[in-house]
């Protein structure tokens, strides 16, 4: 515990006293303002000095390195029934009706396919964490006559995914995943998590049931989800027991 | 002072509807009277119109975003509560941001990115009570032309009433659009 508490106070020590030590130098990156995190249902997404925006057929591409001052950049298209945005690491993966779409962004202003992850139409978004991106497919009114299950898929090689692991869902929106732990809200029917041990199947290990689920994010700690009936905080430290930490009820 | 702006808006939308009302006799036996989806217009002078209020309640609550320990939450088609999430346990809501046409947005520093219906607007939070639009790319998403469902009939989007910014559900007579 101790050693917890200490040592990242040592290291910012250090970095405090390499940055008074190099203040003359020019601004570097770290000053750079920060990117928030948005969700998996998001259609903007920051990376670095890119703003990245779907609609229902394009990419569009921001210069926001004057944060003040966006400038429109590559427009890309993308076919019809665009849903979703998702930033990792130098790429972008894109929820579509008729699957992912897989755009390599090292190039940040001008974004480059790479391939593309087909399925039946439905609507899907996707989020990513080391080899595995997870993806839900809706069917329902809005989303034609697609099915509801989750996908996993294999990107390790960017150019051929390969979906490894299939479960059947109920009604997913959209999803969260971090480091051993996926979230999935089932809409209004409530919330699923799994359990990642193994990255290419995951295990449900609960199901919450007085939550409606639309939007979620896990960060830090805190699971953040929007439904019909508000916003819900819950501390998954220990994913199996989650603790309400908070709610703002919608008010009629 | 926008929602003042929504409601005279819909003033005018409820006038023009009653006007159209005195054209089309309403015991017409042949109209068709089906309940579908009929678009939210508003005038693209109060489609900009972006301004910060008092807390909102939630109530038609979208997507999430997170910067720092302020979360954004997106009030589906008008705009985003600004809650102070410092403790979790505790959240407070700050301020609501009213953005017609509203569904996503993105913070980079201080700077929050948002779409404005057709437009991307760059909005300076550094200061949440004074906002100031500092920047507008107009037209660079598609104007809704339909609503966001399937085997549903609305009525058609006349253009020169406006932009729309949503869909309600309601009675139509002899409607003309279909998805």
């Amino acid at each position: 515990m101790i050693i917890n508490s200490v040592l990242p106070c040592l290291i910012s020590a250090a970095l405090l006293a390499n940055c008074s030590g190099s203040s003359l130098s020019p601004k570097s990156e770290s000053s750079a303002p920060a990117n928030g995190v948005g969700g998996s249902m998001a259609r903007f997404a920051l990376m670095g000095n890119q703003l990245y925006t779907v609609d229902n057929a394009t990419l569009h591409v921001f210069d926001v390195s004057q944060a003040a001052n966006p400038v429109e950049g590559e427009k890309v298209k993308l076919g019809f029934g665009i849903e979703t945005i998702f930033p990792y690491g130098d790429k972008l993966f894109i929820g579509s009706q008729t699957g992912m779409q897989i755009f390599d962004a090292s190039k940040p202003a001008k974004p480059e396919f790479l391939s593309r992850f087909a399925h039946v139409v439905s609507c899907d978004p996707v989020v990513v964490q080391g080899n595995f991106a997870y993806v839900t497919l809706r069917g329902g009114t809005r989303c034609n006559r697609g099915v509801n299950r989750l996908d996993v898929v294999d990107v390790s090689n960017l150019r051929q995914p390969v979906q490894v692991f299939s479960l059947p869902m109920q009604n997913p929106h959209g999803l969260g995943v971090d480091g051993k732990t996926l979230f999935v809200g089932e809409g209004n029917l409530g919330l699923k998590v799994f359990d990642l041990t193994n990255p290419a199947r995951p295990a449900q290990t609960r199901f919450l049931t007085d939550v409606k689920s639309f939007d979620v994010i896990p960060l830090r700690q805190v699971l953040l989800i929007t439904g019909e009936d508000g916003l819900f905080q819950y501390d998954y430290a220990d994913p199996v027991k989650m603790k309400l930490l908070s709610k703002i009820p919608v008010e009629p | 002072m926008p929602q003042l702006c929504l409601k005279m808006d819909h003033g005018i939308l409820l006038l023009c509807l009653a006007l159209l009302g005195g054209c089309i006799p309403q015991d017409d036996p042949a109209d068709v009277r089906q309940e579908g989806y009929r678009p939210v217009y508003i005038s693209r002078e109060t489609m900009i119109k972006i301004a910060v209020t008092a807390p909102q309640p939630l109530k038609n609550p979208g997507k999430i975003y997170v910067q720092g320990t302020y979360l954004f939450v997106n009030e589906i088609n008008r705009g985003i509560h600004v809650i102070d999430n410092q403790q979790p346990t505790a959240p407070r809501t700050i301020a609501f941001l009213s953005i017609p046409g509203n569904v996503d947005m993105a913070v980079k520093g201080t700077m929050l990115y948002a779409d404005n219906a057709t437009d991307l607007v760059a909005i300076d939070i550094s200061s949440p009570e004074a906002v100031r639009v500092v920047k507008r790319i107009a037209g660079v998403f598609p104007t809704q032309k339909h609503p966001a469902y399937t085997n549903v009939v609305f009525e058609c989007v006349d253009d020169s009433r406006g932009v729309v910014v949503g869909w309600e559900k309601g009675m139509l007579t002899n409607p003309k659009c279909r998805r």
